[in-house]
């Protein structure tokens, strides 16, 4: 076991720990660069806007909507985990990976001209596979768009109600408030009763988050990926999203703390080796999942030898978009395997964000292999491709297009991080209570509290 | 409110060795019955010999049935002893230490009997010897490697064989504990010689721990391909209804699901058979159902991508099946009752602290979930057969033989009587790890209360 951060440990009930926001200097080269990178962003998307209808002018835009998805939005759930299994370790991260509620809004308006620009499920008598089995209601459009509202708003409700202790300050303070300001802080007066609600309402919201975010990848990866390219019939696949996706949140989560630990004091003196080992062994675990789900899915093709399934794997795997695909393999399998298996690089942040970066590399090209080959198909009411397709290659507004979702991303996500208090108040307080650093004959021992 | 309960160690040692040296009445008749259950199965076995297959239900195109069922059930009943120990281990989960063995014994007799049903399923196994043994490689005939039927032996056999090691391991203090407590001299000699010379120094304690974690470590792929070179056995097919790139990860969840609910059934039974009621407690049922919630809701997500993605392609023959599975008569009582018994009533009755806690009810829907989850396996591979072919007049009906039955009675009979001999031989607590446990286990003020805690090396 690897040490927690000392100052982590001496935190004190009182006076009590109040974490402070981050101060963002706007005119520093930073804030200017993202910002600039954030509103090429907004350009790119009002650009693209005019290929409304247009499928394949959507395939790079799809690729990045699906990454933000996986990484970003995925990124919440970290934190469910670590409540589950009352992972102190996390502590410190559990805010910072919260606040990924907020940047993953943007999936709202880049899904619209997406799911906007999808062919109908039936022409001309032919119906396309699709999930929704002929049900109307909108669907994909309305439906997709509504479940993902639902997750994103799921999310940043968890977010601001595991916020709210820290926001609210001192009883009196809220008692002044306007009463819709006090209702925003749900009148938070940290009453026994209260804090029982707090903890209950973000453990039921977190499970609701969860399965929204399962079925929003179901239903996306489907609808945006299996329906419209011929043949392509995986079961398993929503499921390979969703754990490349908390290997991307992981991967994220790792760099964000480095960076914070770098340039963010008041949070960075709380993260150090042990959330580097943690994390650590989690991407490891999220690594060799790749390879299981990859395998589970490649190896029935192949073995079945379905000219229809075959085409799609030489699609979107093994001709087509092989270059691609291969990048995704050393991303987010072979680099971070040989790497994380050796103790000195998986408990170190700095090394264990180097590795990380190449892991979002290798996720970026997997939604691009997957989702590019899909959203540019030519026709999806076929039961099979006639012929192998040729790649579809970016032009230079989807690549502005790609970074500049990124650079919105981290705007919203600098913005917030300068808005709410950052690591979370109480939980830290309530973490250095449960845990003290004591003698046992000639050892020295962390000594860990478990509540029910 | 956690409620551990602290022993010394003399009563820890005293209690957890008292079924090893003692003969209560019960043990003569349970072992009896199981004996007579058992010889049942070999009756009907010799008479399979005898008879052939004709014996069993199969009619054409049905030559998979019951005992195949059995083999993918009690496959994933051995499922509970790595995802219990191993990973609990590695995640250093305090509860778990109760727990391992039991789970770990689980897994060695169920892996042998399920290693058993494809022998008894060849209908005459010394055809099959004489075929095999010694391979006669003269004849220019390979074994083809590309079959998961040959997959299967190696990971199964792989998977028993570090599973043996495994609790020998985890054994070595115990059987040294048994050595210096045993009167009879033939006993001591035995646990003398099992034991290894374990004496308890430092350096024999830190080995031991430290191949215990990578022993943890190397089983964890093995045990993820045991279900999961299973579960190609049939998706590898073109069979409808099997052919689903889910299978693997939906089978291993699948194992994992009904192997933990074996172990919470077979740990209640022993906390009342075995007088364990120090060691087995409500805090350790409430932790594996917590687990099980998990465990069970992620098998139901999968079991929902085979569903939809079995219907999502429309081809004629896959929703022939699903139809088949969920529509026709009996597969729709069976589905409605596995789809019951596996998920809606034990999930929904462990999201109740007074479930979780409560020994009976525990034992009842753990009970359940295996009721449900035979019933799946059954759901799985029949109904496919049953209409694999396109045309109609090749579809066929199977309908179990009562031989079948009492195969299935039979092997149930042989894993409990395997545990029992097994608790009758050798300690099923891990008195060392529980001794360990009880160490490390603390308590932190906060305020007026006091929390349950736990030391860990800093």
């Amino acid at each position: 076991m690897i040490k927690p951060e000392a100052v982590g440990l001496s935190l004190k009930i009182r006076p009590p720990y109040r974490p402070s926001t981050i101060a963002i200097n706007r005119r520093s080269a930073l804030a200017i660069g993202v910002g600039l990178v954030a509103a090429l962003g907004v350009v790119m998307y009002v650009v693209k806007l005019f290929s409304w209808g247009d499928r394949a002018e959507w395939a790079y835009p799809a690729a990045i909507t699906l990454f933000v998805l996986s990484a970003v939005s995925a990124a919440p759930l970290v934190a469910f985990a670590s409540r589950m299994a009352r992972g102190y370790w996390a502590l410190p991260t559990r805010r910072v990976v919260e606040l990924f509620a907020l940047p993953s809004m943007v999936l709202f308006a880049l899904l619209i001209p997406i799911l906007g620009s999808l062919p109908p499920f039936e022409q001309d008598g032919v119906t396309r596979a699709n999930l929704w089995f002929g049900w109307g209601g909108g669907a994909p459009f309305l439906t997709d768009q509504l479940a993902v509202s639902v997750m994103l708003l799921a999310g940043g409700a968890l977010m601001w109600f595991a916020a709210v202790p820290d926001l609210a300050g001192p009883p009196s303070r809220v008692r002044a408030m306007p009463t819709w300001k006090r209702l925003l802080f749900l009148n938070w007066t940290g009453t026994k009763k209260q804090w029982e609600v707090l903890r209950t309402g973000i453990r039921w919201m977190s499970a609701f988050y969860l399965m929204m975010y399962v079925f929003v990848t179901m239903i996306l990866t489907t609808d945006l990926g299996q329906s419209l390219l011929p043949g392509w019939r995986s079961g398993i696949f929503p499921a390979y999203h969703v754990i490349t996706s908390f290997q991307g949140a992981v991967a994220l989560i790792v760099i964000t703390l480095f960076l914070l630990r770098r340039y963010a004091p008041n949070v960075g003196q709380f993260i150090g080796d042990e959330q580097a080992a943690s994390f650590g062994k989690l991407l490891l675990a999220l690594t060799l999942f790749w390879f299981y789900f990859f395998w589970s899915d490649f190896l029935l093709v192949w073995y079945a030898r379905l000219p229809s399934e075959v085409a799609a794997v030489q699609t979107n795997v093994a001709v087509t978009y092989i270059v691609p695909f291969l990048i995704a393999m050393f991303g987010q399998f072979l680099i971070p395997f040989v790497t994380l298996i050796f103790n000195p690089i998986r408990r170190k942040l700095a090394r264990l964000a180097t590795v990380s970066v190449v892991v979002l590399i290798g996720l970026l090209f997997d939604r691009i292999r997957l989702f590019v080959a899909s959203m540019s198909s030519e026709n999806p009411f076929s039961h099979a491709l006639a012929e192998l397709p040729e790649p579809y290659y970016p032009n230079v507004i989807d690549i502005l297009f790609m970074i500049g979702v990124v650079g919105i991303v981290a705007a919203i996500y600098l913005w917030v991080l300068s808005r709410i208090p950052t690591p979370g108040g109480w939980e830290m307080r309530e973490g250095a209570m449960y845990r003290r650093e004591q003698k046992y004959m000639h050892a020295e021992v962390l000594l860990l509290g478990k509540p029910d | 409110m956690q409620e551990p309960v602290t022993v010394d160690r003399e009563t820890a040692n005293r209690e957890l060795l008292d079924f090893v040296f003692s003969w209560p009445k019960w043990f003569f008749a349970t072992t009896g019955l199981l004996g007579a259950v058992i010889t049942l199965g070999l009756i009907i076995f010799l008479l399979l010999m005898i008879f052939g297959l004709q014996l069993f239900g199969y009619a054409h195109p049905v030559y998979w049935g019951f005992p195949v069922v059995n083999f993918v059930f009690w496959i994933g009943v051995s499922h509970a002893g790595i995802m219990v120990s191993a990973i609990l281990r590695l995640a250093q989960a305090e509860w778990r230490r109760p727990v391992t063995r039991a789970a770990e014994v689980l897994t060695i007799f169920s892996l042998m009997t399920a290693m058993t049903f494809p022998i008894i399923h060849s209908g005459r196994p010394w055809r099959t010897l004489y075929w095999e043994f010694p391979y006669d490689w003269m004849r220019g005939i390979w074994p083809n490697p590309r079959s998961p039927l040959v997959w299967d032996p190696a990971a199964i056999f792989t998977y028993l064989t570090s599973t043996v090691m495994f609790v020998y391991i985890a054994l070595l203090p115990d059987l040294a504990l048994a050595r210096d407590r045993v009167k009879n001299p033939i006993g001591k000699a035995v646990y003398g010689v099992l034991s290894l010379g374990f004496r308890g120094t430092t350096r024999q304690w830190r080995i031991q721990a430290i191949a215990g974690i990578l022993l943890s470590a190397l089983i964890l792929p093995i045990f993820v391909s045991v279900h999961s070179i299973v579960s190609w056995d049939f998706a590898v097919t073109i069979i409808p209804g099997w052919h689903n790139t889910v299978f693997a990860p939906y089978f291993v969840i699948g194992a994992v699901h009904s192997g933990v609910s074996a172990v919470v059934t077979v740990m209640i039974v022993m906390r009342y058979a075995f007088g364990l009621k120090n060691f087995i407690t409500k805090d350790h049922i409430d932790s594996l159902a917590r687990l099980l919630i998990i465990v069970a809701t992620v098998w139901l997500f999968f079991f929902m991508l085979d569903f939809m993605f079995g219907l999502y392609g429309t081809e004629p023959a896959e929703v022939d099946t699903w139809q088949r599975r969920l529509m026709e008569p009996p597969w729709t009582a069976i589905a409605i009752i596995f789809i019951i018994t596996g998920y809606i009533i034990p999930v929904g009755a462990w999201l109740f602290r007074s479930v979780r806690r409560n020994f009976f009810l525990m034992f009842v829907t753990t009970v359940l979930v295996n009721i449900g989850m035979w019933l799946e396996r059954y759901m799985i591979v029949i109904p496919g057969l049953e209409r694999k072919s396109n045309l109609t007049f090749q579809y066929g009906d199977y309908l179990p033989s009562a031989a079948e039955f009492g195969i299935i009675a039979a092997q149930l009979a042989l894993v409990i009587a395997g545990f029992l001999v097994f608790s009758k031989l050798l300690p099923i607590m891990p008195a060392a790890d529980i001794k360990e446990g009880q160490i490390l286990r603390d308590e932190i003020k906060v305020g007026r209360a006091r929390v349950p805690a736990t030391m860990r090396e800093a």
